[in-house]
């Protein structure tokens, strides 16, 4: 066999681990491999022996080929490349193929398909990123309790606020009279080597400097700043033109008096 | 307002073909699409002045709510809704026990679904931007004009702002007075989950074709208990679609891959099966074939509504499995028309491409 290119096998390299992180422990592709090969032994249906049988066959291929990866890349980025996976119909065609081979068998034979599903999958509602909602809104209380301590402050107006890192993601999504110097997108890996003055000097310290942080923020015109009640803060808010509008507990709201 | 507008596209089916499910599918379908094709000329043309957005898509919405239910009562109605649902099939249902069971332990797993989708938040970042454009359409009445993240105003996000759900999630919201975030958090869930299982329902009913009446009706409830099963426990990593429907069942991303694509290869398949005789060339068989292909069009323009990417990869879709059927069925027929119900991705893919050209051309 010829040896690969570099940028091919990269690629592939690439292509394989997106698979990898698509499908988990694996459990569940296998669970549909077999459901693909039942349907394709099985199956008297031509329409459908096409369309879920050697039509996703077809566009597993197309998935490993190097040059769709990089044209996709270049369209849409290559962290978004697993959707492709999407247009193989997993879960209709592993239910098609239990359910065909459940008729005419006994109940059994159901509760024991129903158990390897539960087996191959992992439960959604233990994943760490649902909690309990506090809220119809679904967005945590505190940060409902900072915006409105800022637009009750502003009697309404539109103001910029400097918030913690954690609060940025939820903050615009209950109120966009608030505007912020950074964002979300600081979170994200693409913006790694983007540098915001504001995010420097509340994240990316032990300790934050409050003059650092007062002269950053009023750069960006912030009228407010929100400090974590559990960061470590060196310097006099007084000085700096800091006035307490209120503590939340978790949060402390300041206003910029000083610009 | 969705389901009312599916009466305009159901009135085209015979009379014996119509039925309540497809009205709520076709209706949300049509609704979407309507206001993908109503949005983009308010986009790039009236500055995006979003109430002119939300008057056209209601009175649009209304006009096809009046000459559906004109069509409809023309047309001798949606027959025996009353007759069939209420008395065939409790009789269905009674009569095969373990289809009576298999529908209550899948209402039983919907509403566990719903009562989770309700109770737990699931925070997901990308909220920062779609939940964020709808709540500042919603606040300032203008579309995609500030920078979701910080709120600074901005030079139009083309590639983004094509899809036009967050607009959708804003009108509902404007409509309904409700702030938008309970609109995607809390409201829409309730309504995508059970839509999603309806999408998927009409696939394997198309699927199930083939079999028998008595086997069919044991075989789809028993079908939707294991695909309740396979999201509950689909969480395999955060990319499937399963985790997509139940962790951001608001978001673009998710529609595509749980209403759209269910409901294309639904039709794909009733293409194929349409195709699979040997067909004389009749108006009755042109009009069936028609009314399939229209409907491939309206799914493929709620790509759109969905997410920029999706209309190419439903048109590949399309392609793909067109080209598989006209090759097996000997007949080019098949791959004429689903090319030509590509023509909507084709508009979209070169109004994405020239906006992305204009990015590209500023920021280098």
């Amino acid at each position: 066999m010829l040896p690969l290119r570099p940028g091919k096998y990269t690629a592939m390299k690439e292509i394989y681990h997106i698979l990898i992180q698509y499908q988990g422990s694996g459990a569940m592709l296998l669970l549909y491999a077999v459901a693909l090969a039942v349907l394709l032994y099985n199956e008297k249906d031509r329409s459908v022996r096409i369309l879920f049988g050697y039509m996703p066959l077809v566009i597993f291929i197309v998935f490993f080929i190097p040059p769709v990866y990089r044209i996709y890349s270049r369209l849409d980025g290559a962290d978004t490349y697993y959707r492709l996976l999407w247009l193989i119909p997993m879960s209709v065609t592993i239910v098609y193929s239990i359910a065909r081979c459940f008729a005419g068998r006994r109940l059994i034979f159901l509760a024991g398909a129903c158990m390897v599903i539960i087996l191959c999958g992992q439960f959604t509602y233990s994943n760490v990123h649902i909690v309990k909602a506090e809220n119809r809104l679904h967005i945590p209380q505190a940060v409902i309790s900072v915006c409105d301590t800022i637009t009750n402050d502003t009697g309404g107006e539109r103001a910029m606020a400097a918030m913690p890192s954690e609060l940025v993601t939820f903050v615009r999504q209950y109120d966009t009279r608030i505007l912020m110097p950074y964002g979300r997108e600081m979170l994200m890996p693409a913006y790694v080597n983007y540098y915001n003055s504001v995010y420097a000097a509340m994240e990316q310290t032990q300790v934050i400097d409050l003059h650092r942080l007062v002269e950053a923020a009023r750069e960006y015109s912030c009228g407010y700043i929100v400090l974590n009640a559990s960061r470590s803060i060196s310097g006099n808010y007084e000085r700096e033109g800091l006035e307490l509008v209120t503590d939340l507990g978790a949060y402390r709201v300041y206003r910029d008096s000083g610009r | 307002m969705p389901v009312l507008t599916g009466l305009f596209p159901i009135s085209f089916l015979p009379t014996h073909r119509r039925r309540l499910h497809l009205v709520i599918v076709s209706g949300y379908f049509s609704s979407f699409a309507l206001f993908e094709i109503l949005g983009l000329p308010v986009l790039f043309f009236m500055d995006g002045e979003f109430r002119y957005l939300v008057v056209s898509y209601v009175l649009l919405s209304l006009v096809f709510i009046v000459l559906g239910v004109q069509r409809i009562r023309k047309t001798d109605g949606i027959p025996g809704f009353r007759r069939r649902i209420l008395r065939t099939q409790k009789g269905v249902f009674l009569e095969d026990r373990y289809a009576f069971a298999a529908w209550w332990v899948y209402a039983a797993l919907l509403l566990f679904q719903l009562f989770m989708a309700y109770t737990r938040a699931s925070f997901d970042g990308d909220d920062a931007y779609y939940v964020v454009q709808a709540l500042q359409t919603y606040q300032w009445g203008n579309m995609y004009s500030y920078v979701p993240y910080t709120g600074i105003s901005t030079v139009l996000d083309g590639r983004h702002a094509m899809a036009m759900i967050p607009m959708w999630a804003a009108a509902v919201s404007k409509l309904s007075t409700v702030h938008p975030a309970i609109v995607t958090h809390t409201m829409l869930p309730l309504i995508f989950l059970p839509f999603s299982h309806l999408c998927i329902y009409c696939a394997l009913d198309e699927m199930f074709r083939s079999r028998q009446f008595n086997e069919r009706r044991r075989l789809l409830p028993v079908s939707m208990v294991l695909i309740c099963l396979l999201q509950i426990f689909g969480n395999v990593s955060i990319y499937t679609p399963e985790t997509f429907l139940l962790m951001r069942t608001w978001q673009g991303k998710t529609v595509f891959a749980n209403i759209v694509l269910p409901t294309l290869f639904w039709l794909l398949l009733g293409i194929a099966h349409h195709y699979e005789k040997e067909r004389e060339d009749t108006p009755k068989e042109k009009k069936d074939a028609a009314i399939l292909f229209a409907g491939l069009s309206i799914i493929h323009i709620t790509a759109g509504f969905c997410t920029s990417l999706a209309p190419f990869m439903t048109a590949m879709l399309t392609g793909l499995a067109c080209l598989m059927t006209a090759v097996a069925y000997k007949n080019p027929r098949i791959l004429r028309n689903g090319i030509l119900c590509c023509i909507p991705n084709m508009i979209y893919a070169a109004i994405l491409l020239r906006l992305m050209l204009i990015i590209f051309l500023s920021s280098s």
